[in-house]
């Protein structure tokens, strides 16, 4: 995409399956697939908002992005230059849907293997899985993490300045003095005081041990930081602090920030772009206003009906979905949402709908939306006629979210 | 609170409004406009003054210091506020669990019913602080602290019915799910049970006629009508539960439901009782009596306020067991002859307490364990449980913070739905303002262990007067707004322990005034039903 800013990281079929052992000897019975080939584009000074219901697998994504775990499959490119990037694109389009990884097993045509083997190269210079060592270092070093519990995230027996100067010290930042230097700096930046520097972390609210984690997080000047749920644990007005806080870092360092949250209003109000996951699988992807304005897949309706609004005059038609997610460790055969779908289609019980792009940056795994590529040029298949909304099946009625309402 | 009751000309000139049955001195009611009238009259919940402290190492948190708010029949009451500015408190206080020591409920009016379930506690323990360090001894006088907990066992359940924030904590792990909704059901409406074991007519004609018609209907009939014809048989048999019992019976046979008539008339056989098994139902049901005039016993105590000592003797005269404490029905204590009939009989009639909070599969769930249900069924389980003692008021304490958002939305779905079905009057708990704009009526908003801003839902989201409401509602991303600029407040909630002087929200205010830091303002009308402790405003000082 011309005039977009560079790509930082880029995560292409990211798998991981953790394994359900039991038995005699504790062999392995099955496997929670947490992550099933999730793939998206974090660039610089942007930030990626990832929603989902618990137990979707939103945590082991960012864990995965940082390498903090393994992944079973898959690569996440690390700052890629433009033309590789696109190249990748390119490699990724033409392969398909079908993970790389998997189609070694069946034996794949020439332009297959050539393909893989080129992406095999790119793979071994920019992609994070790859790296080892002193090359690993360098990439953590820009990779950072703000974790979702302020009070077991930061070591009750550590001072505050040493908290934050641990990350400096591990990459072998400046003289010990200039690390104190740095982390009275980073404080003021959060918005402490030069005071807490000598404090525990059991003297602060949960609020400031926040910042204290955002702290440690800038130290090392990283690109990347992934937020894992960093306001949830926190009130609302706290939480409005701390939202200010990231956004005037971002503006200031040009950070770009992988947010995960549960929670839609706030990720509305932080993410230039979503990534909507369920079971694994992510189901749309878009930026923020087109998503929010007009969602596509029935799930992200259904997410956006069910959040309250803190307006007791607006009275919206909602969608309630019935029932629970299905356990990760035994997903529904074809589409993973057709269990709770108030739109299901005989078709999605057996075929898993690929993620497509449906309109410019829009992309949704859904069978009620065609590919455009088959699709007869013309036709917008979003806009089936005289329908009120874009996109909004008949069986779901006129309810879709807030455009109804506001 | 302001301790002198100012009365403005203002409020003089009010048309005076029914008189308060409670004893309080007072002139005409500011806080009730005349319009409100006749809606005092059923305030179910009336908490006065309540004050709350924990008594720590560190000093006295003052968690709660002077609330008051009134609760109607069948009306929602939003609690809202940060961490730690006392909700859940108040709802441990209404029903005195606050765990003692370290907290006590230190003085203060909760009117149920016109009950004071706060009656005598003067007498519970005697404070004497300790110099020169901030904590205070207290001696406890047990005898009375177990009166007052033996007198709260007339309310808690039957009146005032919890439902607590984590599911899967709340719930005992070893038993199953009926076992546990089964012992509310036993010990809040026993009588009811064993009466209608008593008085089945399994015999009568119009059984075998129902029987006979419900399986006529089960052969092209719909769902609802086959419901209708199983529990006619209910009906006849004057055992509602056997009905529920012969829809899942009729349901489960399928396609061969026509044929199942020996499977009804073997439950049906469970009602036929021998001379012995009589016997003991009649013991069980004067049990269930002696508890029931115990509770009017206690009742009576906290409402006239003076101790019913004839009453009681009279009581203990007739005891059949031990004491008025172990006077109950549990399953243990039923004689095994009954005991598999009164657990079949429970169980059903769980079977249809879960059906009324939308559970699907209520066979299966009554069956199972709670490890075996997800948060969002567990919940409802809980509130089928809170519900099956059919209490004048339900405390929900963050009865969706576990939850997804679209479990979330099921279950406020249901308290909705509840409220126009049920008609009890709720007290929900939360930190979240989105959640008591779907659901309350109206909106305490509480901050350090006070409320500051009372009013109906509306009002409040369309005029917050207190700058803390203002703040409250400024810091939330809105998702209809997506542009609006998030404010915080600065600063967080202040320790308790030594709260600020006068207003205790003036240090993170952006309208304090030199008042503010010295005196604490008193509660003001602003309109109708809409309350504020604030400086900023002067209407008529609310008389409470």
């Amino acid at each position: 995409m011309p005039g977009e800013p560079p790509v930082v990281l880029s995560a292409r079929n990211v798998r991981k399956l953790f394994p359900i052992r039991g038995g005699v000897f504790s062999t392995r019975i099955g496997d929670v697939r947490a992550v099933d080939g999730v793939s998206l584009d974090i660039h610089e000074g942007e930030t990626v908002g990832l929603v989902g219901e618990s137990g979707c697998g939103k945590t082991t994504v960012g864990r995965l992005l940082l390498r903090l775990i393994e992944p079973t499959s898959g690569q996440t490119y690390y700052r890629p230059p433009p033309e590789t990037f696109d190249r990748l694109q390119e490699i990724y389009r033409e392969l398909g849907p079908v993970p790389a990884d998997d189609g070694a097993a069946t034996s794949p045509s020439p332009e297959t293997v050539k393909l893989l083997s080129e992406l095999d190269r790119i793979a071994d210079q920019y992609s994070i899985y790859r790296q080892r060592h002193k090359n690993l270092a360098r990439v953590r070093e820009k990779l950072q993490i703000v974790f979702q519990d302020p009070f077991s995230s930061l070591s009750p027996r550590m001072l505050v300045r040493d908290i934050v100067a641990e990350p400096l010290e591990i990459h072998h930042v400046g003289s010990r003095s200039q690390r104190y230097q740095r982390v009275a700096e980073l404080l003021q930046e959060v918005g402490l005081n030069p005071e807490h520097l000598w404090r525990f972390p059991h003297e602060f609210s949960g609020g400031q041990r926040q910042r204290i984690g955002i702290a440690r997080a800038l130290a090392l000047r990283p690109e990347l930081i992934v937020l894992d749920e960093p306001t949830s644990a926190l009130d609302v007005s706290v939480q409005a602090q701390i939202l200010n806080i990231l956004q005037k870092l971002q503006r200031e360092q040009r950070l770009a920030y992988l947010f995960i949250s549960h929670h839609l209003s706030v990720v509305r109000a932080i993410s230039h772009s979503v990534v909507v996951m369920y079971l694994g699988k992510v189901v749309e992807r878009a930026k923020t206003d087109e998503l929010f304005t007009r969602p596509l897949h029935p799930y992200t309706q259904a997410l956006l009906s069910a959040i309250p609004i803190p307006d007791p005059a607006l009275k919206r038609e909602r969608i309630i979905l019935k029932g629970d997610v299905p356990s990760p460790a035994a997903p529904p055969p074809g589409c993973r949402f057709h269990t709770r779908c108030p739109a299901v289609m005989p078709i999605c019980s057996s075929v898993e709908p690929p993620l497509i792009e449906v309109r410019e940056n829009h992309w949704v795994a859904c069978h009620l939306y065609p590919d455009p590529r088959i699709a007869p040029e013309g036709t917008d298949p979003l806009v089936p006629a005289g329908s009120p909304l874009p996109g909004t099946p008949d069986p779901l009625g006129p309810s879709s979210g807030l455009s109804a309402a506001s | 609170m302001s301790s002198a009751v100012r009365i403005n000309s203002e409020t003089d000139t009010l048309p005076a409004s029914a008189p308060d049955t409670s004893p309080v001195s007072g002139g005409p009611l500011a806080s009730a406009p005349a319009s409100e009238a006749p809606a005092h009259r059923d305030v179910v919940l009336d908490v006065r003054d309540l004050k709350t402290y924990f008594f720590t190492y560190d000093g006295v948190v003052k968690a709660l210091d002077g609330v008051s708010f009134k609760v109607r029949r069948g009306e929602t009451l939003g609690l809202v506020g940060e961490t730690g500015c006392g909700k859940s408190v108040t709802a441990f206080s209404i029903t005195r669990l606050i765990p003692d020591p370290p907290g006590r409920v230190m003085s203060g009016k909760i009117l149920y019913r016109g009950a004071n379930l706060l009656w005598n506690l003067e007498r519970e323990a005697t404070f004497k602080p300790i110099r020169n360090t901030g904590r205070v001894k207290i001696r406890r006088r047990f005898r009375q602290i177990r009166a007052a907990m033996d007198r709260m066992s007339a309310v808690r359940g039957g009146g005032v019915s919890t439902i607590f924030q984590e599911p899967t904590s709340a719930m005992n792990p070893i038993f199953s799910i009926s076992d546990q909704i089964g012992e509310a059901l036993l010990l809040h409406r026993g009588m009811e049970i064993v009466d209608a074991l008593l008085n089945a007519k399994p015999d009568d004609p119009a059984v075998a006629a129902a029987i006979d018609h419900a399986l006529e209907v089960s052969r092209h009939g719909t769902n609802s009508e086959v419901r209708a014809a199983a529990l006619a048989i209910g009906t006849a048999v004057g055992v509602p539960s056997l009905g529920v019992q012969a829809y899942y019976i009729l349901r489960e046979a399928g396609p061969s439901a026509p044929e199942s008539k020996p499977e009804i008339l073997h439950a049906l056989r469970r009602l036929k009782f021998s001379g012995l098994q009589r016997a003991y139902l009649r013991r069980e049901r004067r049990i269930a009596e002696l508890r029931k005039r115990a509770n009017e016993v206690y009742l009576t105590e906290m409402r006239t306020g003076s101790p019913q000592r004839m009453a009681r003797v009279n009581l203990s005269r007739q005891r059949t067991t031990a004491n008025l404490r172990t006077l109950y029905l549990s399953l243990w204590g039923i004689r095994r002859h009954v005991r598999r009939t009164v657990q079949n009989e429970l169980y059903w009639r769980t079977v249809a307490t879960l059906e009324g909070v939308g559970i699907g599969n209520p066979v299966q769930v009554a069956r199972g364990y709670p490890h075996e249900l997800s948060g969002g069924m567990l919940q409802r389980v809980m509130i089928a449980m809170a519900l099956s003692s059919e209490p004048d008021i339900l405390l929900a304490d963050e009865p969706t913070t576990a939850l997804d958002v679209t479990i979330q939305a099921q279950i406020l779905e249901l308290m909705r739905d509840l409220k126009s079905r049920v008609g009890t009057a709720i007290v929900l708990i939360t930190h979240d303002l989105a959640v008591i704009a779907e659901v309350a009526d109206r909106v305490c908003v509480m901050y350090a262990g006070h409320i500051v801003e009372t009013a109906p839902v509306a009002e409040l989201y369309h005029r917050p007067l207190h700058p803390y409401t203002q703040g409250l509602l400024a810091s939330i991303p809105r998702l209809d707004q997506p542009d609006k600029e998030l404010t915080s407040i600065p600063g967080s909630v202040p320790n308790l322990i030594t709260p600020p002087t006068g207003c205790r929200f003036h240090p993170r205010c952006p309208h304090a005034m030199p008042v503010c830091k010295t005196e604490h303002p008193p509660t003001t009308v602003e309109g109708s039903g809409h309350t504020v402790a604030c400086y900023l405003y002067t209407g008529p000082v609310a008389v409470e």
